[in-house]
């Protein structure tokens, strides 16, 4: 198997045509590196530029400016069956005219091997993606979920250096996303293939990536591993992106080298950052909902304002001193649950709390 | 995927294809209409409108034009209504479907002729019904005949429109309140109006460039333009003044190529949007509109059946009207001294076919695929010599290629040119729309694995359209076999048609061996068509449903 190569992008930019010849700018001076055999996410809402950084690396589009590079080499004007990438396609793109075994095999006819090697590889993938015995059907007797593995087996067949995800799960039903999720990133370990995984899914990006960049209006926001990206987002785009966030506007009170001191909700909190912050200055208070605890005695004064039984859990919005606030109780049967309209307190855990600018 | 250099010179190529047998004819049709001596002038286009003759024959053709595109329509919207709006038993929707087929294949003399022995001189109608004796020539036999031959457009186009509509729309309205013919009127209706608009405007156009029908049914007393063009080359051997009347035929095709492409493209309603939630069965729109319905669509599939049973009998009895004897004489005449033409026909259908297809794909699939400079223009021209009445192309291209650089006359070559540029636009609708429906996911699938453009084309792209290349094939072989108001230019005694012998025994009043000869073309076509999907099958064993 051909080993594992990086992918960077360099001063990447892309820029369309559209309508009534007005240019579109869908990448804007993007620089990246994914390291061999690792995968990474490329996550954003729609148009924000992930899949035409996906494409450029594939070869199906051109860079405006920039490079591309795979492994050392620098790929830009190479068209892509002259590049050693595999994609995975969000409508799977299976041949509708080949069975399920000419589908797998046709990469590898091009690449002039014998026979019987074809068919060898062919039943080993088959069998890694659980879908013996389906050889002679043709795409469309197939279920979504099946048709996804032979997309997905028709790319690892290929051994390529990089494999390209292009949304490949957004039309699978919710359950069978969460296990095809597990399997591709188990099968990617397997081989250590460098892998390029385009979403919109938090979901997706949270649970199969090493690293994930987060996208929006063609710029890049945050590279971090999903840890570092859910806890000490970059900016209030990523915080609101990437989970759920109450982002509460407040006033920095004092700067002091082990944490700063901000000003919301009628109290004061100490928070620990990197940002370099003059008293004055107004911030953003991300606080996520599972870092507020409700209380009937002390803490900072609420109103709820709904309340829903989830099953496991207890869904809340309060209000408190003008701010509408979500917060979740992850374990209702244990303890107290509040109605709408009764007076509660807000306990917030400090060590949760982190302010982008 | 950049310029590449294979994709520059496949747009040179047929750039140049487009050239020479599209462009060029059109320049000197008009530099012939427009330049006398040299100097630009209005000169034969003011003759035409002061001549009184020429005055009727454009006022004949358009008022013709209208008249048949209004009856099509409405009996076409009928005959699709019945099969994709009504609850009927199988083997009725299949007869109605399979009815209006026969015109659309049949050569263009098939209902004059029938109508000429049924209705006209001698025409047994009057006898059986004891009728007073009344001139079929004119108005209305032409209009009669040519309505018949076109309206199956009009079903074709409309069926599919009405097969497309969402019957949970019907049901919306339903359940909100309104009655079945009220639906009907509401929102049934309106949401066909812009295949309405496509399906006259089609017939319009088709009606304006017939050339056969009126040749034999129009008469003098009721001159339209092709005929008049034709006539004023053939019998006045006077090649400007043709021109002249072709080039105001040209400007109505014209316009109705332009409106059909730029204005009812963008109205349509109807999408197939590839989701399909649980479709109700077809709501019946009550007794009394229903058997209204159906005695019209019965009522006209019995007088087509009628004038082609009269056609198959016209060509085994001595002489129609008179001796009633069968006999095999007018068979042995066609065999005897017709062979030539269907050795030539064929011949030249055999040619064109092939050439069409591929030309047909190449540019169906560059305009549709590729992106480069001039790409809409080159669609507008590839599709344009369609779009022009026959008898347009016909004189342009005798007008271009009689004299100057490249000389055809008299040659195979330039009636093969005529259809195959004329014809493979149905080769490239059909390529056009099956792309459309190919997601480009699937060609870039197989970049990705490595194959080249070329390559991903031949393995992927072009077993999915072939279907579609089949059906421009069946079509382009069709019409080569059966069209005549181009290529009545262009034979010669080198080269001649079937359709061209069919035409001269109409003007000998030798209406059985006419017959005879229409009875002949019609199974070769069918044979034909039927050999090609037969082919088709063959080499495409996956397709076979």
């Amino acid at each position: 198997m051909s080993a594992s190569k990086s992918v960077s992008v360099k001063n990447l930019s892309k820029i369309f045509d559209g309508s009534g010849g007005k240019k579109v700018t869908a990448v804007n001076n993007v620089s990246l590196t994914i390291n061999p055999g690792e995968f990474v996410t490329l996550l954003g809402p729609s148009g924000c530029g992930k899949t035409t950084i996906l494409r450029m690396v594939a070869g199906f589009e051109t860079p405006t400016a920039g490079d591309v590079l795979i492994g050392d080499e620098r790929v830009n004007t190479l068209t892509p069956d002259r590049r050693d990438t595999a994609m995975v396609f969000q409508s799977y793109a299976l041949f509708p005219h080949l069975n399920v075994f000419e589908n797998i095999a046709y990469g590898l006819k091009i690449k002039k091997l014998k026979p019987d090697v074809i068919r060898a590889k062919v039943k080993e993938i088959l069998g890694l993606v659980d879908l013996h015995d389906l050889e002679t059907r043709s795409p469309n007797q197939l279920s979504g979920g099946q048709q996804q593995r032979v997309a997905l087996a028709r790319a690892l067949v290929m051994e390529p250096s990089v494999l390209l995800f292009d949304e490949p799960l957004s039309n699978l039903d919710a359950k069978l996303r969460i296990h095809m999720r597990r399997e591709i990133r188990k099968i990617q370990h397997q081989f250590g293939i460098t892998s390029i995984y385009v979403t919109h899914d938090q979901a997706e990006a949270m649970s199969m990536s090493d690293r994930i960049i987060v996208m929006n209006k063609g710029v890049v926001e945050q590279v971090g591993t999903p840890r570092e990206i859910y806890a000490t987002p970059a900016s209030q785009f990523v915080a609101d992106f990437i989970g759920t966030a109450n982002i509460i506007p407040s006033q920095v009170v004092a700067v002091n080298s082990e944490r700063t001191e901000v000003s919301a909700l009628g109290t004061s909190f100490h928070v620990k950052t990197s940002l370099s912050l003059q008293p004055g200055d107004t911030v953003k208070l991300i606080v996520r909902p599972e870092a507020i605890t409700l209380s009937c005695d002390a803490g900072i004064p609420a109103t709820i304002s709904s309340s829903v039984f989830m099953g496991a859990y207890q869904d809340y919005v309060i209000s408190s001193h003008g701010q509408n606030l979500l917060l979740v109780d992850a374990d209702p049967a244990n303890h107290q649950t509040f109605e709408a309209g009764e007076q509660v307190f807000l306990v917030i855990a400090p060590n949760k709390l982190h302010i982008v600018k | 995927m950049k310029r590449d250099p294979a994709l520059v010179s496949a747009i040179a190529t047929l750039w140049l294809a487009l050239g020479v047998f599209v462009l060029y004819p059109f320049a000197r049709l008009l530099q012939v209409t427009f330049f006398a001596d040299g100097y630009f002038s209005l000169a034969s286009l003011e003759r035409v409108f002061t001549n009184w003759y020429d005055r009727a024959a454009v006022f004949n053709s358009l008022q013709l034009a209208f008249a048949v595109a209004l009856a099509g329509v409405l009996l076409g919207f009928i005959f699709a209504f019945a099969v994709t709006r009504m609850n009927l038993p199988k083997p009725t929707k299949w007869f109605l479907g399979a009815v209006p087929v026969l015109p659309l294949i049949s050569p263009p003399f098939t209902s004059s002729i029938a109508i000429t022995l049924a209705l006209g001189p001698n025409g047994m109608f009057f006898r059986w019904f004891g009728l007073p004796e009344f001139t079929i020539y004119g108005f209305w036999g032409t209009w009669l005949s040519e309505t018949l031959t076109v309206f199956p457009v009009a079903f074709l186009t409309l069926s599919a429109v009405l097969a497309a509509i969402d019957p949970n729309l019907e049901d919306a309205s339903l359940s909100l309140g309104r009655s079945r013919l009220g639906t009907f009127a509401s929102v049934t209706l309106p949401l066909t109006t812009p295949g309405l608009a496509n399906a006259f405007l089609l017939l319009f156009a088709s009606s304006l460039a017939d050339f056969a029908t009126p040749l034999v049914l129009a008469g003098h007393s009721f001159p339209v333009l092709p005929t008049q063009a034709y006539l004023q080359i053939t019998g006045l051997h006077d090649l400007r003044g043709g021109a002249s009347l072709s080039f105001i035929l040209l400007i109505p095709a014209l316009i109705v190529y332009f409106l059909q492409r730029y204005w009812i493209g963008e109205k349509s309603y109807v999408t197939i949007s590839g989701k399909s939630g649980p479709r109700t069965g077809i709501r019946s729109l009550g007794l009394a509109p229903e058997v209204g319905v159906m005695t019209v669509c019965l009522l006209v599939s019995v007088f087509i059946l009628f004038l082609y049973a009269i056609i198959f009998l016209g060509s085994l009895v001595k002489v129609w009207g008179v001796d009633y004897r069968p006999t095999f004489e007018h068979y042995e005449y066609v065999f005897n001294r017709g062979m030539k033409a269907i050795k030539d026909t064929i011949l030249i259908a055999l040619v064109a076919t092939p050439i069409g297809a591929i030309l047909g794909t190449a540019f169906g699939y560059i305009t549709s695929r590729m992106r480069f400079p001039g790409r809409r223009f080159m669609e507008f021209t590839a599709l344009l010599n369609y779009a022009l009445p026959g008898t347009v192309v016909g004189i342009s291209y005798v007008i271009a290629f009689n004299t100057g650089p490249l000389v055809l006359t008299g040659t195979m070559a330039i009636i093969v040119a005529a259809y195959v540029f004329r014809y493979d636009a149905t080769g490239i609708r059909s390529t056009v729309a099956s792309l459309q429906q190919i997601d480009l996911s699937l060609e870039e699938a197989s970049l990705s694995l490595g194959e080249s453009a070329f390559g991903t084309f031949r393995k992927v792209t072009l077993p999915l359209i072939i279907p579609a290349v089949t059906a421009g094939m069946k079509f382009l072989f069709i019409r080569a076999m059966t069209a005549i108001s181009a290529t009545i230019f262009l034979i010669s005694v080198h080269w001649t048609l079937l359709t061209t012998r069919i035409l001269e025994c109409m003007t000998e009043l030798q209406f059985a061996q006419a017959s005879a000869f229409s009875v002949v073309l019609i199974l070769i076509v069918f044979a034909a068509s039927g050999l090609i999907s037969l082919m088709f099958r063959l080499a495409y064993p996956r397709y076979s449903r």
